[in-house]
């Protein structure tokens, strides 16, 4: 069974289409990286997986669930971390962990758990309103962990963070996958999701224009040896933008 | 079965876990906080407005005079008290419950001069609004017999046990203030606690979080309604206790807020579930809660507005709960008297819970 099914998924607002008849499979224990130019439907895709959208067509399961129909039975299944720090900034790191420990029925000694897990034990009493951006993102992690989801769903972990925050939480990823959970990963950062990511898939205007392994990417598209993951990114993606500057 | 049983064991601990921590969050909120502390201060405002209001006036002294007494001409030359005559003892008793500052109501009977006259001491029955608490009771009646002694010449006794007068469902005076007291803290509080929680979720994005976990929309909402409902009851007791010595039906008092408790809370999950900013709120929480509660306060004035705009009124919930809650001040609440009152306010927040519902089926994805 695959961890993540798609076909055809579309959604559309106001007749605009977001998302236009994507498909593709995720397996189980893979980090899939979902890149693409702000507004292509990366984060319309992440709600419509996640339960929070519903699809205009098409279907979708995850974790075995179907997002529309089996809504309730994905939840569990699931972690998410958004791509703005939404905690709740008046509790402190504990309460906001042990909040959300009570909507998944999960134990006390648990949030200790992810608490050690990202490294925030020391200052878990502080009010979160106190914390860096680093240490929020990792609060966001912990909470997406805490119910040991089997697909965790990352929109965007590492975006404004310094370097050091970004590589400790690129590393928790890396040790998630081998520990089986599922990674669904977008990022603007190309290097990092080469990095990361086992396959990846590029979607523009709410189509999917390449997935593959970073590697066969580079060599398909890439117009030297030396070609990254950046230089294909913008060869299949940048030409809307190229176009534009020509205009003006 | 089973399953049943367990989905609702899952969902009362759903929304446990989100009225537990919004309990806490709710008294972290500024805008929370200052609306009890605003509710507060006019709670105590309100308490205090008859005393500050009549700090220099004379005691008040009603009496029904039912033989033409010499005392009544007496009386209305003293300068230590004020004096209103009255045509009935009905009347006195009206007089009595229509007041906010404890008065003393007196009937002197027919051949009383004759008693004073002969120079036994005379007896002389004493009425006190059943509000009044039994020091303030016996003071008034302690300064109502020496002074009524001095002027007739003759060892007066005033008896007021027993003679206790109640306030009426259109009562002005202290059940009047106490019942808008009383709807006033219930509208404001269930206006502002659950949409105030319920936008704050929307504005930082945490509903996001809420609704990827087992947590439902209709769980939030309800996790939500039980705190408005929680910090509505709360702040409606302590009113209430600002009133003590006037309720005389505790259950039907305690009835009205819950009622009314549940319409404020319908009214603030609709603000919450259909706003998305606090300005927003702010604006909507005022357009809605002065035509809402302005109409309790006009409901009693039947002198000043046509007999129709006073009975079209009466359709408003905020009016029908102040009539029940002077209800619970009376003597005899009958089920026929309250009973379309209230089933007037839990209809109208079943209607409003309906829209509620409607409203937040559609947001849902």
């Amino acid at each position: 069974m695959h961890a993540i099914e798609v076909q055809n998924l579309t959604r559309d607002y106001d007749g605009l289409r977001a998302v236009g008849g994507i498909s593709f499979e995720v397996e189980p224990g893979e980090i899939f990286g979902f890149l693409g130019p702000n507004g292509a439907g990366k984060t319309t895709t992440i709600r419509m997986l996640t339960g929070q959208l519903r699809p205009t067509s098409g279907t979708a399961r995850v974790a075995g669930c179907d997002v529309v129909t089996e809504r309730q039975a994905l939840k569990p299944q699931i972690g998410v971390v958004f791509e703005y720090q939404n905690i709740y900034e008046r509790l402190s790191a504990r309460d906001n962990l042990r909040f959300a420990a009570r909507l998944y029925g999960v134990g006390k000694e648990r949030v200790e758990e992810v608490l050690a897990q990202v490294g925030l034990t020391a200052r878990a009493r502080d009010k979160t309103k106190k914390y860096s951006n680093g240490m929020k993102q990792r609060l966001l992690i912990a909470r997406a962990l805490l119910h040991e989801p089997k697909v965790l769903f990352l929109d965007e972990p590492t975006r404004g963070l310094d370097p050091n925050v970004a590589r400790d939480i690129r590393a928790i990823v890396a040790d998630l996958a081998t520990q089986g959970v599922t990674v669904f990963l977008t990022t603007h950062y190309m290097e990092e999701a080469d990095q990361l990511s086992d396959r990846v898939a590029i979607i523009d205007q709410g189509h999917i224009v390449a997935l593959d392994t970073p590697d066969r990417l580079k060599a398909e598209h890439g117009e030297s040896e030396k070609a990254t993951l950046e230089d294909v990114f913008v060869k299949l993606t940048g030409r809307y933008l190229g176009r534009r500057s020509y205009e003006e | 079965m089973n399953t049943h049983k367990a989905r609702f064991g899952e969902s009362l601990r759903i929304i446990w876990a989100i009225a537990a921590k919004d309990i806490v969050e709710a008294l972290k909120n500024k805008k929370i906080l200052s609306t009890m502390f605003s509710v507060l201060f006019l709670m105590v405002v309100y308490r205090v407005l008859p005393s500050w209001e009549n700090g220099d006036a004379l005691p008040r002294l009603a009496v029904y005079d039912a033989g033409s007494s010499c005392l009544v001409a007496e009386l209305e030359n003293s300068a230590q008290l004020d004096l209103f005559e009255m045509s009935s003892q009905e009347e006195m008793e009206r007089y009595l419950g229509h007041r906010d500052m404890v008065a003393l109501g007196l009937v002197i009977p027919a051949g009383f001069d004759h008693i004073l006259e002969s120079g036994r001491e005379a007896e002389l029955s004493g009425y006190v609004a059943h509000w009044a608490s039994d020091s303030a009771s016996a003071e008034v009646q302690k300064f109502f017999e020496s002074q009524i002694t001095e002027l007739a010449g003759n060892p007066v006794r005033i008896d007021i046990a027993g003679n206790t007068v109640y306030t009426q469902k259109d009562s002005r005076g202290m059940a009047f203030l106490a019942s808008v007291t009383l709807i006033i803290v219930i509208t404001l509080i269930g206006f502002s606690i659950a949409p105030n929680l319920m936008i704050e979720e929307k504005q930082t994005k945490t509903i996001d979080v809420l609704l990827v976990s087992p947590a439902s929309i209709s769980q939030v909402v309800i996790g939500k309604a039980l705190i408005g409902l929680f910090y509505c009851l709360t702040t409606a007791g302590v009113a209430l206790a600002f009133y003590t010595t006037l309720v005389t039906h505790w259950w039907l008092a305690i009835l009205a807020v819950i009622c009314g408790s549940l319409f404020a809370v319908a009214m603030g999950l609709l603000l919450g579930s259909t706003l998305k900013v606090k300005q927003q709120l702010t604006f909507w929480t005022w357009v809605l809660f002065i035509p809402i509660v302005i109409p309790a306060f006009l409901s009693i004035m039947e002198d000043l507005f046509p007999a129709g705009f006073i009975r079209a009124i009466g359709w408003m919930p905020t009016v029908a709960l102040a009539k029940v809650f002077r209800l619970s001040f009376s003597e005899n609440a009958a089920l026929a008297q309250f009973g379309p009152e209230l089933a007037l306010v839990l209809g109208c927040t079943v209607i409003i819970l309906a829209v509620v519902a409607l409203v937040v089926r559609r947001s849902d994805r």
